[in-house]
């Protein structure tokens, strides 16, 4: 079995095809790593937002890395729209594109995408996708509240063509960074991106030496026909029928109602049609969704469900269709504003998505994580004398329980499904101009539930220089946008965003609202926890003692939450009064009720803080 | 369980030194004298107290060599050891019960995971178990800012009160490790010296000691798990070493580190956090031996379950900071092994009815693959190298156990009649596949770093090995294989071929321009001063590195500190940085990160192993058989390894039985033995 190249009869053979398809998901590995270990931004190398594939010369995509997950689905509606712009790609070229009405998701993700040849015929191509810290416009690291247009977010790059034939069009690239303020983020960031490029391509180069075409022809379909068996099976588990529900979003304007996305997904033959027909008509805000965010948002959903080993390719694509109505949040018109897409409104998909299909597959469906509202920001730093755009990934949300599982700790937002990765704290000071205060998990932040909704944090912060840009793109800071608990379990206390000024008292931050921070000012985030599962009054009344030995469950929330009575000192569960308690409550009414009834308490006690902030 | 005949007690020259490598299922034996005669000898671990599997197997051992009791290990004058204690007791969770203490307000960082879990669209995957419990965190009240200076001070009686409540929890075990300790360790060393004052005989970790390194969630993880692990290899030390001199034993112990080097009692028990890759890591040394000056090695491990593979540039093996153990972060170098499911145990699955697939499931010992017979009907690697006539049922271990030939026909049969294959296609599709996997894990430690595998020598060691190599070797397009005598207990040789190596660190960070060299230069100064007073170390060899980057990336490059001079330091990170991720950046500012020191100092080898002159092969020639070679069945002969003698030359295809594995010639390949017995393969590709 010497390998050589067969020439003429070829003999197609499973396992050949498993080296190949083998080889394509590697290639698109070794472009992940390279962006992740050479990226200037933090919001690439530490947060991990970004997305590797390989594409075939039809449009298919054929093998993705997805770090982030919001952005798994997005690539092929970029293809489409670069093959479509350009049919003359040659060897050596490379093509830019961000215009979230051309393709791409929002302004700040540029992707970049390099034609393969082999023996002078197009063949595969290579992309990624990653969140820039800045590509022009107002926005803080991309996010820009105050934007009423798309023009207000940046720079718009419908398919432009970068490289021609392996030499770079610099009346391009210095277009692109003389438009943008952080210029040294952005250019070692394209960089890597380019070089990523490179890389993929010439590993698909030794691929297409070593195997005849035809075998790789054979392989790709193999792997696509295999994976869509998967996805149809991932999907089959929902029983046929319609499932619907409704998901606010946190906007600002208070003369507006919150805006709600509505959706229909319609199971039948092992496919998943989502419809969002009904859905609010786009919001004056960068709440709005583009197309290929909402089909990529509704793709995660479905997998974040029933997807464990389903790969990501043309195959599962295929098994789910989207329809968005133009015009509305989900599929905003040209010049709509969209870049807090793909974290606000890819939440609202992916909780519309799981509170749909809660009743259908409740043991499969997680409860709402905790919502994002981390801060945005930038500025300059006197210290290193250089400009910074963070993204304090430190505030994640905690995760949602579910049948059998507490929820994850520290692990949002819901539309990185764990991907992101908190910052270093101490890389963080020594780039940014903040000193932390606090980072840790904050208590009593999970929902109640006999499997408790994971931990939120508590992120405390002082700023060390003047004007630094602010924004908290996120939501549920309101009671409309809460989480919420499946199977009877209670939604997560609401997130609270502080700042206090020095010597001044303290204001209440809302999320999508530009702010000024200036030196010695301190922003505290309280960030929620995710939903519990199930019946909290059913929990283990160990586990509830264990969470309050850790000081994650305070005894007073072991009491009234969960009707288990703790003794502090002697650290055991009072068997009695615990079995009084939860008759009690029991006999107070049904799960559902006590839940109306918690998640009532949460919303006054927001109230309560609301006037206290307000006197 | 001897290999090799004995050839009595009075025929062993002093010195005598010994490997032992204890894995999962056994543990391996190395014998070699001062003559370079050795002998390798296999026994049965026992995991729940491995220093006794190690006491019997050394007493075995010396009886089958015709040694009188006692005698045997009274006359070995080095033992080095490989143990997988550290490990398995992480793994298990059976560590000491360990408290930490770190800066108020970050106590959670060390079980926060950076936010990460590792599989998106798993909803049912269970969150790791926290690496300490939250209620043996103790919060210290002190802070030192990014640049070293203390803006909040230590109070040392909170931090009384703070270690008093742990100890009242019962910790035997301690660890500590705040904010940017690595820039100013002070806050750190009141806390430990208030820890010793308490807690006389509580082990101790303190971060500024363990790995004084920017990376507040790596440093603490790593501190904590050498704090939990510390009391656990302690004991066992104690153990062993007391068990050892009851027999007799006056010789020298050493413990094999992750990084590819041995310590000293006394140094392990600082740092046992090193002893995490004890038995793996000996496999690249072993290979370096054998490679000699090859400018790039790259060294393979088939074992039962797993494949180990590595890479050795121009005689240094690569190592990371990048490892995980049981899902917990260790950061202190090791050796890069990358790992991956793939063995002679791994089973065959076709997925959806339509796509063969191999592993990473494993058959383990029990129930094992089909044709141990010990009830496993799956069909695994093993069973295909027996379908396909790799491997004599009546020659397995020396002959001490058949394999059932039936068995593995009709388990590999299951898997592949859904996917309308033989029995025969079948085997090669899972021998092929396996093949590719491994191939694929040599392209993550090259291909992935920007290096091309063609231009290595491939050394393939364990059981398994070598009746892959050949095939792993051509589909990376790799034409030089050596397969070593000792292939089979590679790592159990590699211990005793291994130096001592102990790495050093500074944080230096500011750009990389002229007068910065003074301060690299007082760094190294001091590493180095440290690297001497180390206990086990004689005369030593200093090896200096930079972690260098762009500034304003995250991630450094490690590159080799030639001259000591910003200019060039600058122009040799940015070639290294565009070969391995395709670009440079030659306008953009450089900056320094750390100073590494990396030490070697000597230990006493033993001989090569030599063999005598080879008599002509026709007298190996055991059995003509049919085997499966390039895509069909065909008669091939098979000769008896342990009787070729040096410089026997043999063409593929052919197949050379040893007691404990059997080469594959593939008809591409050219064979020759060379005066230590090894195998080299030269791939006619």
């Amino acid at each position: 079995m010497k390998p050589s190249k067969r020439k003429a009869r070829i003999k197609f053979d499973p396992i050949v095809a498993s080296v190949i398809t083998a080889k394509l998901a590697n290639i698109t590995r070794e472009m992940g790593e390279t962006m992740l270990r050479t990226s200037r931004s933090p919001i690439f190398s530490e947060s991990r937002d970004f997305v590797t594939a390989v594409f075939d010369s039809r449009n298919r995509l054929i093998a993705q890395s997805t770090y982030i997950p919001v952005l798994l689905g997005s690539l092929p509606c970029a293809m489409d729209a670069v093959t479509a712009r350009y049919r003359d790609a040659c060897e050596g070229d490379l093509f830019l594109l961000n215009d979230p009405y051309v393709g791409n998701t929002h302004i700040p993700d540029l992707t970049v995408l390099k034609p393969v040849f082999n023996s002078g015929k197009l063949t595969f191509w290579v992309v990624n996708k990653g969140h820039h810290a800045d590509l022009g416009g107002a926005g803080i690291a991309g996010y820009n509240p105050d934007a009423r247009t798309v023009f207000d977010e940046g720079l718009r790059l419908p398919p432009t063509r970068l490289f021609s034939r392996d030499k770079r069009i610099d009346e391009v690239w210095n277009l692109l960074l003389s438009n943008v303020r952080n210029r040294e983020l952005v250019q070692g960031d394209l960089l890597c991106q380019i070089g990523a490029t490179r890389l993929g391509e010439l590993a698909l180069h030794q691929l297409l030496e070593r195997y005849d075409h035809r075998e790789v022809e054979h392989a790709i379909a193999l792997e696509l026909e295999a994976t869509r068996t998967q996805m149809e099976k991932a999907i089959a588990l929902i029983p046929d029928g319609s499932y619907s529900a409704e998901r606010p979003l946190d906007f600002r304007d208070p003369s507006l109602p919150q805006p709600r996305i509505r959706l229909k997904i319609t199971v039948k033959n092992k496919h998943a049609a989502f419809d969002y027909f009904g859905t609010d008509a786009e919001v004056p805000g960068f709440l709005n969704s583009s197309y290929a965010n909402t089909v990529s948002s509704s793709w995660q959903a479905l997998l974040g469900a029933l997807g464990k080993d389903v790969r990501m390719n043309h195959g599962s694509y295929e098994a789910i269709s989207v329809a968005a109505p133009e015009g509305t949040l989900v599929n905003a018109r040209d010049p709509a504003p969209t870049t807090a897409c793909t974290v606000v409104t890819c939440a609202a998909i992916v909780e519309a998505t799981w509170l749909a299909l809660a009743d259908a597959i409740p043991d499969r469906i997680q409860a709402c994580w905790g919502k994002w509202c981390g801060p945005h920001t930038e500025g300059f730093n006197p210290r290193t004398r250089r400009r910074f755009v963070s993204i304090h990934h430190f505030c994640k949300g905690g995760g949602g329980a579910t049948e059998g599982i507490d929820g994850w700790n520290h692990v949002g937002p819901i539309s990185s499904m764990g991907g992101a990765r908190a910052p270093d704290p101490e890389r963080h000071e020594m780039t940014c101009p903040y000193f932390l205060e606090a980072y840790e998990y904050l208590r009593d932040s999970g929902g109640p539930g006999k499997w408790r909704g994971g931990l939120g944090v508590r992120y405390r912060f002082r700023v060390l220089t003047d004007n630094v840009q602010f924004v908290a793109a996120g939501g549920g800071l309101r009671p409309e946008t809460a989480t919420f608990g499946t199977a009877g379990g209670c939604a997560a206390p609401l997130s609270i965003l502080m700042l206090e000024r020095t010597g001044g008292a303290s204001e209440r931050l809302d999320v999508n609202r530009r702010y000024v921070l200036n030196h010695g000012d301190v922003v505290e985030i309280l960030a929620n926890g995710g939903g519990g599962f199930g019946d909290p009054l059913a929990r283990d009344p160990e586990a509830v003692l264990k969470d309050v030995i850790d000081g994650i469950v305070s005894a007073e929330s072991a009491r009234r939450d969960y009707g288990v009575a703790v003794e502090t000192t002697s650290r055991i569960v009072d068997r009695a009064e615990t079995a009084r308690l939860r008759s009690g409550a029991k006999n107070n009414g049904s799960a559902e009720k006590r839940k109306a009834e918690f998640n009532q308490r949460e919303r006054e006690i927001t109230t309560e803080e609301e006037n206290n902030a307000k006197a | 369980m001897a290999n090799r005949p004995a050839i009595g007690a009075a025929n062993w020259r002093e010195p005598l030194y010994l490997g032992v490598d204890v894995g999962g299922t056994f543990s391996d034996f190395f014998l070699v004298e001062r003559g370079g005669r050795s002998s390798t000898f296999k026994h049965f671990s026992t995991p729940d107290d491995p220093s006794q599997g190690v006491l019997e197997g050394l007493r075995a051992m010396g009886a089958s060599l015709g040694f009188a009791e006692h005698d045997f290990i009274r006359r070995i004058a080095r033992i080095v050891h490989g143990t997988t204690i550290a490990t398995n007791a992480l793994i298990t969770g059976r560590t000491a019960k360990t408290g930490f203490l770190t800066t108020a307000g970050f106590r959670d960082i060390a079980n926060m995971r950076r936010g990460l879990r590792p599989s998106p669209f798993d909803g049912k995957l269970r969150p790791p178990a926290p690496l300490v419990p939250r209620h043996l965190i103790a919060e210290v009240d002190e802070r030192v800012d990014c640049e070293g200076a203390v803006v909040r001070e230590l109070d040392r009686e909170s931090v009384k009160a703070a270690v008093e409540r742990l100890l009242a929890e019962g910790v035997e075990s301690l660890a500590v490790s705040l904010l940017f300790s690595f820039l100013n360790p002070a806050h750190e060393q009141i806390v430990a010296e208030v820890v010793r004052d308490a807690a006389k005989k509580a082990y101790l970790s303190t971060s500024h000691e363990v790995l004084p390194q920017i990376g507040a969630y790596e440093r603490h993880c790593t501190t904590i798990i050498n704090a939990k692990v510390g009391p656990v290899i302690d004991g066992y030390l104690e153990k062993l070493s007391t068990a050892l001199a009851r027999e007799g034993f006056a010789g020298e112990l050493y413990i094999m580190q992750s990084n590819g080097g041995v310590g000293s009692l006394a140094s392990i028990r600082r740092t046992p956090v090193n002893t995490l890759l004890s038995g793996p890591a000996a496999g690249p040394t072993a290979a370096g031996v054998f490679a000699g000056k090859h400018p790039g090695v790259l060294v393979g491990d088939m074992g039962g379950t797993s494949f180990e593979v590595s890479l050795i540039q121009r005689g240094v093996v690569s190592l990371t900071n990048e490892r995980e153990v049981g899902g917990y972060r260790v950061a202190t170098p090791g050796l890069r092994i990358h790992s991956i499911g793939a063995g002679g145990g791994s089973i065959a699955w076709a997925e959806e009815g339509k796509i063969l697939r191999v592993g990473p499931a494993s058959a383990g010992a029990l129930p094992g693959p089909a044709c141990y017979g010990k009830g496993g009907n799956k069909a695994t690697v093993t069973d295909a190298q027996l379908v396909l006539g790799y491997l004599n049922p009546g020659a397995f271990l020396g002959g001490r156990f058949r394999l059932n030939p039936d068995l593995a026909a009709s388990a590999v049969s299951a898997v592949g009649a859904p996917l309308g294959l033989s029995v025969e296609e079948t085997a090669a599709g899972i021998y092929r596949i396996v093949n590719a996997n491994m191939a694929g894990a040599i392209r993550v430690v090259t291909i992935q770093e920007g290096i091309d595998p063609r231009d290595h020598l491939l050394v393939m060691g364990g059981g398994a090995g070598p009746i892959h190599a050949a095939e792993i070797a051509a589909e990376l397009g790799i034409r030089d294989v050596l397969i070593p005598r000792v292939g089979a207990v590679m790592c159990a040789y590699g211990m005793l071929m291994a130096d001592f190596h102990h790495h050093y660190i500074r944080s230096l960070i500011r750009p990389l321009r002229n007068g910065v060299e003074a301060e690299i230069r007082r760094a190294l100064d001091e590493m180095t001063k440290e690297a001497r007073n180390r206990s086990d170390a004689g005369a030593l060899s200093l090896r200096p590195t930079l972690d260098v980057r762009y500034t304003g990336q995250f991630h450094e490059v490690e590159i080799p500190l030639a001259d000591l001079d910003a200019k060039k330091i600058t122009a040799a990170f940015h070639a290294r940085h565009e070969s391995l991720y395709g670009y440079a950046d030659p306008a953009g500012e450089v900056e320094l990160v750390n100073v590494r020191l990396h030490s070697t100092a000597g230990t006493k080898k033993p001989a090569r192993i030599r063999i005598g002159k080879d008599g002509g092969v026709k007298k190996s020639f055991k059995e003509t058989r049919k085997v499966f070679f390039a895509g069909k069945f065909a008669a091939a002969p098979v000769y008896d390894g342990a009787t070729l003698g040096a410089g026997a030359r043999l063409q593929g295809p052919c197949v050379v039985e040893y007691p404990d594995t059997a080469v594959v010639v593939q008809p591409y390949c050219r064979a020759q033995l060379d005066g230590g017995g090894n195998f080299r393969l030269a791939l006619g590709l």
